[in-house]
């Protein structure tokens, strides 16, 4: 890893069309959280909402995945509700 | 109409007097459109406010309290700085209360009574000021980018209080507060320049650290231990005297893996029982490696901060620049921070430029998915 910046991920834009990857996903979160942290809160709804087994998610799928982030207390929630934001700009 | 900066630094006497004489000096005949004061806790910010704004009575005049403050001339401790913008420019500001208890609900109140969008301004920045202490600068961050959009760029910084993190302030008009937010959009003609870049790399014996045990800013435990502990033991510094802890913390400071790079997040201070309180959030579960940086490091990343801004102007030449600089550098660098400063003019063409030591760095480009930085140079940079 480079110590010298902070993270810029991808801009939302860029990928602005088609199924969201659930990495797509995670990448909301990183920046917040880190890692680590991002791929359990975004496992753990995927698990409970029974989507585990996908790779990539439709609209629907990606604003309930973050629906059932965006009601964890603190900042995991805040960036759930950040990243629901963006998602409602993109194109699908 | 080409862009103006003013920016000056005064310690005794009338320090608002003396800031205001200065900046209608150096415009002569152009309003200044935006004025920011960076004052520390020796000024007391609301009079100094008061003041500055009774001499600009038309210009938007936004503070926060600081840890040091500086323009393009040099830098000083238990002074005030004031920076001024003239120009084509359109500036309007809110300010949010009850930052600690509701962050999205004191950003919404900031914007509530905003325009959007100014006729014949293509451009929109937006600077944010914070209370660190609060602890949420993050959930601040990402709200207010949420509320604004995706084509609003955030800049901005955390007020700080000479490292004795008891009471940080922001302020609006005449009116300064502590647990609040101050949103200004800078309406633009021509595209202004973000650049943010840190120095900070993990410890070679700090390892990937678990926090096992946090509630929204403050971590208790770390590895299942009182975080206190686990710092002091991984950096292998002797416990600091209490006054001294501030700034120790400030050296080393929390790192998130994130993709191919850490970002940082500020430990302000620590309580009795061993917990450490941050800038913001750190859930359980966050995986986290304590930094540290190098001199040398500190003052290339300044100056990469400069050029980055600098590279988004367009081709324009920089008439100036606004600068939040995390207080760590000045820490690490000590006498010598005044070289990292003058590191960022001359990346700007010996510009002026002006701004404070923050407990936090506030910087959130198109497509970013994160705001709210420590251990950075956030540059905002005007175009002539």
């Amino acid at each position: 890893m480079s110590e010298a910046d902070p993270p810029h991920m991808p801009p939302s834009h860029a990928a602005s069309t088609g199924p969201l990857r659930v990495e797509e996903l995670i990448a909301f979160f990183t920046p917040s959280v880190g890692e680590e942290k991002a791929r359990e809160s975004v496992g753990g709804a995927l698990s409970r909402l029974h989507f585990a087994h996908k790779n990539t998610l439709d609209r629907v799928e990606a604003l309930a995945v973050l629906d059932e982030i965006a009601s964890t207390i603190g900042i995991v929630g805040v960036a759930a509700r950040f990243a629901k934001a963006r998602i409602l700009l993109r194109k699908f | 109409m080409e862009t103006r900066i003013a920016t000056f630094m005064a310690e005794r006497g009338d320090v608002a007097t003396t800031l205001s004489a200065n900046v209608k000096a150096q415009l002569a005949s152009n309003e200044p459109k935006l004025l920011i004061v960076f004052a520390s806790p020796e000024h007391p910010l609301a009079p100094l406010m008061k003041t500055v704004g009774s001499n600009f009575p038309t210009a938007t005049l936004l503070g926060v309290s600081s840890s040091g403050e500086f323009t393009e001339k040099g830098d000083r401790k238990a002074a005030a700085s004031i920076f001024a913008l003239s120009g084509d420019y359109e500036v309007v500001a809110g300010m949010g209360k009850g930052l600690k208890a509701n962050p999205e609900k004191a950003v919404a109140d900031a914007l509530a009574s905003l325009p959007r969008t100014k006729p014949g301004f293509e451009h929109c920045t937006a600077v944010l000021l914070l209370d660190p202490l609060a602890g949420n600068g993050e959930e601040t961050t990402l709200a207010a980018a949420a509320l604004l959009g995706e084509g609003v760029r955030l800049a901005g910084g955390a007020a700080g209080d000479d490292l004795k993190m008891t009471s940080t302030e922001v302020g609006l008009g005449t009116e300064a507060a502590s647990d609040a937010v101050v949103i200004a959009l800078i309406f633009s003609k021509k595209q202004l320049g973000v650049g943010v870049s840190h120095g900070h790399a993990p410890l070679a014996k700090s390892g990937p650290l678990r926090v096992t045990k946090s509630a929204g800013n403050v971590v208790s435990e770390i590895e299942n231990r009182p975080a206190w502990d686990v710092w002091l033991e991984k950096t292998g510094v002797k416990a600091p005297a209490k006054e001294d802890e501030g700034a120790f913390l400030l050296m080393y400071e929390a790192g998130l893996a994130a993709g191919d790079a850490y970002k940082i997040r500020a430990p302000l201070s620590r309580s009795d029982d061993g917990s450490i309180n941050f800038a913001c959030g750190i859930p359980e579960g966050a995986v986290v490696r304590i930094t540290e940086s190098t001199p040398a490091r500190q003052v290339e990343s300044a100056r990469e901060a400069a050029r980055r801004a600098r590279a988004q102007l367009g081709g324009n030449a920089p008439a100036g620049a606004l600068v939040f600089d995390c207080i760590c550098r000045n820490l690490i660098l000590k006498e010598d921070f005044a070289s990292a400063v003058r590191g960022m003019s001359e990346e700007l063409s010996g510009a002026p430029l002006a701004g404070f030591e923050t407990y936090g760095e506030i910087a959130l480009d198109v497509g970013d998915m994160s705001g709210f930085h420590n251990t950075t140079s956030v540059v905002l940079a005007f175009p002539k």
